[in-house]
């Protein structure tokens, strides 16, 4: 990778991907263990050990990196799977793990030094004083910064914190109140934050009625679709609710971040690495991603338009619709 | 729910509907005029038996795969294709994973997936994406979400390709089935092209209100995106300009 060149951080639910994300040009690969250390627990999903040392070789062997996600929150009493995962991350060779919890942090600072530590955007830290916190007693290399800023903010921090900052550049989007988000709790008794899986997909369901498909989460409508209206992931946060009498998105509507019209702006604010949302998403979405911001940050470091790329995305979006989210907000 | 066990009663049995692409075995196209034709004719039991020997030799070639199927809680789940008089059942988790052939309105899965023949083999071969399938509702999904979640995460794994599975089952037959299939494909491909050019005589083309209604809704997301940045720029100015004063 060039020097100044914004580091392509990629998904990887499965080792399939893993070779897709590097083969279509990832920089680096972020995974997770089969289990609820990291917050996409589902079904079928995520690597066991061997996997993980089968895919950093295969990262290794190309030039590339793989971060391993360890950034959900072991709750009281039961440490020893997140503390688990950090051994076994530094033993797979990992570049690097992707840590939230503080606990975890000081854990990994003391066990692994030599092993790179990065921030989770599950940590939600969003300002100096909690970056610089981070970085001065666990010795936090990146910080994955949250979904709140715009890029005048980014730029601010980035300058700030003298730290590595990774930030999201596709995929789905959330109500921005990342590592604090407990909404699905309400609705099945599991989120994000506590078991890894928001809306997990047992109780989830989907019923035909009227010529709709309603989507429902445990005994709560979330959202009815018509016939060939783009459907939604039937998360809390993007249920269209009834209020005085009118249904409507009032978190989230259904869109998904892209930002690769803004990559010049990113790069320009200091940023150093780009993440592109997904590991729950299959080898082919990650291929078709990863290809597309390969081919417009290639075109970037020659000096060239990034236009001709902004378009090759909109199939894979939440809702078939796109949107900078905060990094062009007009509100605070 | 049903157990791998109870699959051989789940219906009438049909021929194993199913397409393959060229990569890895055919440059000349894929054997899915072949099979979709060859549905129509193979009796049950040959149905089955291909069913089976399909799976068992895919389950050879990527032996990760029934052991993840073995770690999924046990299921049925039904794959409709749109475009086919039939399904299949696909029984996986505690026992080894079976595969039949199904009327389309078998009942008693925890799980049915509805979609094109087409799309159906692009997603078992990872080349398009579900969730954006899902997304466009080209792709149907009711019942336990969990149950399909789970085997679409399994099946991702695998590098499946059904081209070079049915030759592996076809073995030493496979070259010559390869030039039927291409052949056949032929003739379906120039029947289709002659079809579309009469339907195009017999009705000629009006403007398509939704392609209008597209690009009319496409201008205004671009004007909207520009004037959003703007409208930051504008705010970012201005909060300079407080910041200064103050």
């Amino acid at each position: 990778m060039n020097a100044g060149a914004l580091e392509l951080v990629c998904p990887a639910g499965t080792p399939a991907a893993l070779r897709a994300a590097v083969d279509a040009g990832a920089d680096s690969v972020y995974c997770g263990f089969r289990d609820r250390t990291n917050a996409r627990n589902y079904p079928g999903l995520n690597f066991d050990p061997d996997e993980l040392v089968e895919g950093i070789a295969y990262a290794h062997d190309r030039g590339r990196k793989v971060l391993v996600a360890i950034n959900t929150f072991p709750p009281a009493g039961d440490t020893g799977p997140w503390c688990l995962a950090v051994d076994r991350a530094a033993e797979a060779g990992a570049d690097a793990v992707i840590l939230a919890d503080i606990g975890l942090l000081a854990y990994a600072t003391r066990t692994h030094p030599s092993l790179r530590r990065h921030l989770s955007v599950q940590a939600s830290a969003a300002n100096a004083p909690s970056i610089r916190y981070y970085r001065d007693h666990f010795g936090v290399r990146r910080v994955v910064l949250p979904r709140v800023l715009s890029i005048e903010e980014v730029g601010a921090l980035v300058a700030d914190t003298g730290i590595e900052t990774e930030v999201f550049a596709f995929g789905s989007v959330g109500p921005m109140s990342e590592g604090r988000c407990f909404l699905s709790s309400y609705l099945c008794g599991v989120s994000p934050t506590s078991e890894g899986a928001c809306a997990p997909a047992n109780h989830v369901s989907y019923v035909e009625s009227d010529g709709r498909v309603l989507s429902k989460l445990g005994p709560v409508t979330l959202n009815a679709f018509a016939p060939g209206e783009p459907a939604a992931y039937p998360t809390p946060c993007k249920g269209r609710y009834v209020t005085h009498g009118r249904a409507s998105y009032l978190f989230e509507e259904p869109v998904a971040l892209n930002a690769l019209a803004i990559l010049p702006e990113l790069r320009a604010a200091g940023v150093t690495a780009l993440k592109i949302e997904g590991r729950q998403r299959s080898r082919a979405y990650v291929a078709q991603v990863v290809g597309a911001f390969r081919q417009a940050l290639d075109a970037l470091a020659r000096g060239q338009s990034v236009e001709p790329h902004l378009s090759a995305l909109r199939q894979e979006a939440e809702g078939g619709r796109e949107t900078f989210g905060a990094y062009r907000k007009g509100w605070k | 729910m049903q157990t791998p066990h109870d699959l051989e009663d789940l219906g009438h049995a049909l021929p194993v509907p199913t397409s393959a692409p060229p990569a890895g075995v055919d440059d000349g196209g894929t054997p899915l005029a072949l099979l979709q034709f060859g549905a129509i004719w193979l009796p049950r039991s040959v149905a089955h038996a291909v069913a089976t020997a399909v799976l068992r030799s895919v389950e050879r070639a990527h032996p990760r795969l029934p052991r993840n199927l073995l770690a999924l809680d046990p299921a049925v789940v039904h794959v409709i294709p749109n475009d086919l008089p039939y399904g299949f059942a696909l029984a996986f988790g505690r026992d080894p994973a079976r595969l039949g052939v199904i009327p389309r309105e078998a009942h008693g899965a925890d799980a049915t997936i509805r979609a094109s023949t087409r799309v159906l083999v692009d997603l078992l071969e990872g080349r398009i994406d579900s969730d954006s399938l899902f997304f466009r509702r080209d792709l149907i999904v009711s019942g336990n979400t969990a149950v399909v979640v789970g085997l679409r995460n399994v099946l991702d794994r695998e590098p499946l390709m059904l081209a070079d599975e049915l030759a592996r089952v076809l073995g030493r037959f496979a070259p010559a089935t390869r030039a039927v299939a291409r052949r056949l494909n032929g003739w379906v491909e120039a029947l289709q092209e002659r079809v579309a050019a009469a339907h195009r005589v017999l009705h000629p083309r009006e403007p398509d209100a939704s392609e209008t209604f597209r690009a009319e809704l496409d201008r205004h997301r671009a004007e909207i995106a520009a004037l959003t940045a703007r409208l930051a720029q504008f705010e970012a100015r201005q909060k300079r300009r407080d910041d200064k004063s103050a």
